[in-house]
């Protein structure tokens, strides 16, 4: 018998954002607000990022790693699709990741953002089926905390604004 | 603290097949026999089923329970997104279900196909999202169960 060659995995992490679940769902729903947050920094290089956030939508992201980052010079590719958007309260999406034409993984994220006393509670869910070659659930969940904390700076930064 | 409406699960389902990977994938690229299993059963009646089988492409399907089902006559929309295709071992698909104009669940579904000894073992996952006025997992593994004996019927033939 072949090995499987697929690892399915699941995971969780909440966080406490200290302003309103509109505030933190409109960070997903607005284009320019998600692209700060979830495409740049961390040695990405933006090549294109396109999202059209309905049921049934579809979000690209492509990248690379800036010259002297690991993986510099390798496409990335983020292709998703928004399954279920209830307004301020839950998004839910798939996408795979493509690196250098090969798909690594697909996934299923669900959002759950709840209004809590001192602001709102955000529970993300990752749900994966990880694929040969691939980075595996525990450097993605680094990653997802890496992209949540900048969220978090991003809502920060915007309230000073407003 | 308002209730969470979101519930996670997964499960998987294993089946062998006395036959190859190669027929059980037909099974799902050719139209013709996916609506044959997955379309056609005993009780429901189908209504509309189109299907673009490729890694972004889109599938939906759906038919009308029966009138004596607890859903009584009610239309079950599926609406898929395939993900991942490796011909011959894996298929990995994204779904929502909506029942008349309310979803449901969405789901991450995973193929996987395993050559042995004259048969075939087929791996599903199934990693879902269930919202409000779902039919929650055990529904959910229950139906995917009676499919997978339809999809034996549909390689018998």
């Amino acid at each position: 018998m072949e090995q499987k060659s697929v690892n399915h995995s699941t995971f969780v992490i909440e966080r406490n954002y200290p302003t309103t679940p509109e505030r933190v769902f409109a960070a997903f729903a607005d284009p320019e607000l998600k692209r700060y947050w979830f495409t740049e920094g961390f040695n990405k290089e933006p090549d294109e990022f396109q999202m059209d956030f309905r049921v049934g939508g579809t979000e690209t992201f492509r990248y690379h790693y800036r010259e002297g980052a690991p993986f510099s010079g390798i496409p990335f590719v983020n292709d998703g699709t928004y399954h279920e958007i209830a307004l301020n309260k839950r998004i839910v999406n798939s996408s795979t990741m493509v690196i250098g034409g090969n798909c690594i993984s697909a996934s299923l994220t669900t959002f759950e953002f709840l209004p809590a006393d001192d602001g709102t509670k955000l529970i993300f869910t990752f749900q994966g089926a990880f694929f040969e070659n691939s980075d595996g659930p525990q450097i993605r969940e680094m990653g997802w905390n890496k992209l949540l904390d900048r969220l978090a700076e991003s809502l920060t930064q915007s309230a000073v604004a407003a | 603290m308002p209730e969470r409406t979101v519930t996670h699960d997964t499960f998987t389902i294993e089946r062998s097949y006395p036959t190859t990977p190669e027929r059980i994938f037909s099974a799902f690229s050719d139209p013709v026999k996916k609506r044959r299993w997955f379309m056609e059963g005993p009780k429901s009646e189908a209504q509309e089923f189109e299907i673009d089988f490729r890694v972004g492409g889109r599938e939906r399907s759906s038919f009308r329970a029966p009138l004596d089902s607890p859903i009584k006559g009610a239309v079950i929309t599926n609406d898929t997104v395939y993900q991942d295709i490796v011909p011959n071992k894996r298929i990995v698909l994204a779904y929502t279900m909506t029942i008349a104009d309310h979803r449901f669940s969405a789901s991450l579904a995973t193929f996987e196909l395993v050559p042995g000894t004259g048969n075939t073992k087929l791996i599903f996952t199934e990693q879902a999202a269930f919202f409000e006025h779902s039919d929650g997992p055990k529904i959910r593994e229950e139906g995917w169960r009676e499919l997978l004996e339809r999809l034996a019927q549909e390689l018998a033939n």
